[in-house]
């Protein structure tokens, strides 16, 4: 058997739970996708792969008249018997099509299904509330206030919820040469680098004051942008704005 | 259709939700400046500052609680 062609079939029956991951760790949880050695790559997407398998092998059979997964072909791909080898490739060539078409849908499906359970977890806060959906982006629950529903959390909110946080402004401590200045402004995001951490932070109507200085001064602009290695500390402020009968709005911190 | 309340923050998985849809709104608005540093005032001062709304921004909140 070659090595390489028993390692793509390998990837193939693993590719559901690739794109599963793929979906579920997508946008700010995309650092958590790259797995980079073979084993943790394995036991990550194996169970998905079979589990996302057993759904759709059965409604292919009942719904699309009579395909089935031939094991006995699959396996003898990977055998050391050469003329076992053959026979499955021919088989395997007679379907390529339906073999093709299959692998796209299951993998189209695979990360429609990891998307949607993304955004369950998050709706429901279920990363926050329980460690098992933990996403590895600190940052997230930090800057969005959800850390505040961790189980370990010493904060407990008295009269509002995670849910009525409508703005996160910063006071950020930022050196800049021989300077150290306070910014403030609205956070509308963020970026983290390659490693998780954070890296950048957007704030809208920023405004800025020598630490020693009592009067903030504008800063025009759109966005200011933040460099967190610049930061020497960071103060988080979450906000509700409650709107009045007459249209106005009331702005407080929640608690 | 089913509509949302502006006023609870909705977590989705399309973007980060580092705040609510009254949030954006406000955020975006005309008055952003006037928001920022009534934020501001309400830290150092420890209590709820108003803050009253173009026209625009109000609107622009009803057509948000619409959707």
């Amino acid at each position: 058997m070659d090595i390489a062609l028993g390692g793509i079939i390998i990837l193939i029956i693993l590719l559901p739970g690739i794109s599963f991951r793929k979906g579920y760790f997508s946008e700010e949880f995309s650092n958590q996708y790259t797995i980079r050695d073979f084993f943790n790559l394995f036991v990550n997407t194996l169970f998905p792969s079979l589990i996302i398998y057993s759904f759709s092998l059965p409604v292919i059979y009942y719904c699309f008249g009579g395909y089935y997964y031939d094991f006995k072909t699959l396996l003898g791909v990977l055998s050391s018997n050469d003329s076992l080898v053959e026979s499955s490739i021919v088989q395997i060539d007679k379907f390529k099509y339906q073999i093709i078409s299959f692998q796209v849908i299951i993998n189209l499906i695979s990360f429609g299904i990891g998307l949607r359970f993304r955004d369950l977890i998050l709706h429901y806060s279920a990363d926050a509330r329980n460690k098992f959906f933990r996403y590895k982006n600190i940052w997230h629950y930090l800057l969005t206030g959800k850390f505040i529903l961790f189980e370990r959390s010493q904060i407990r909110l008295e009269n509002d919820t995670v849910e009525d946080i409508d703005i996160t402004y910063i006071d950020a401590i930022v050196q800049v040469g021989e300077n150290v200045f306070t910014y403030t402004g609205v956070l509308v995001d963020y970026e983290l680098s390659e490693d998780g951490n954070l890296d950048l932070m957007y704030i809208k109507d920023a405004s800025r004051k020598l630490i020693s200085e009592s009067e903030y001064k504008d800063i025009q602009g759109h966005t200011l942008i933040l460099k967190y290695n610049n930061i020497l500390n960071l103060n988080l402020i979450f906000i509700q704005a409650e709107e009045q009968q007459n249209g106005n709005i009331t702005l407080r911190m929640v608690g | 259709m089913k509509r949302d309340n502006i006023n609870i923050r909705h977590f989705s998985g399309s973007s980060v939700p580092v705040g609510s849809k009254i949030g954006m709104v406000l955020i975006n608005s005309v008055d952003s400046r006037k928001i920022s540093r009534a934020i501001r005032e309400a830290v150092s001062k420890g209590e709820k500052q108003t803050v009253e709304l173009s026209k625009s921004t109000k609107e622009a909140l009803q057509v948000a609680k619409s959707y």
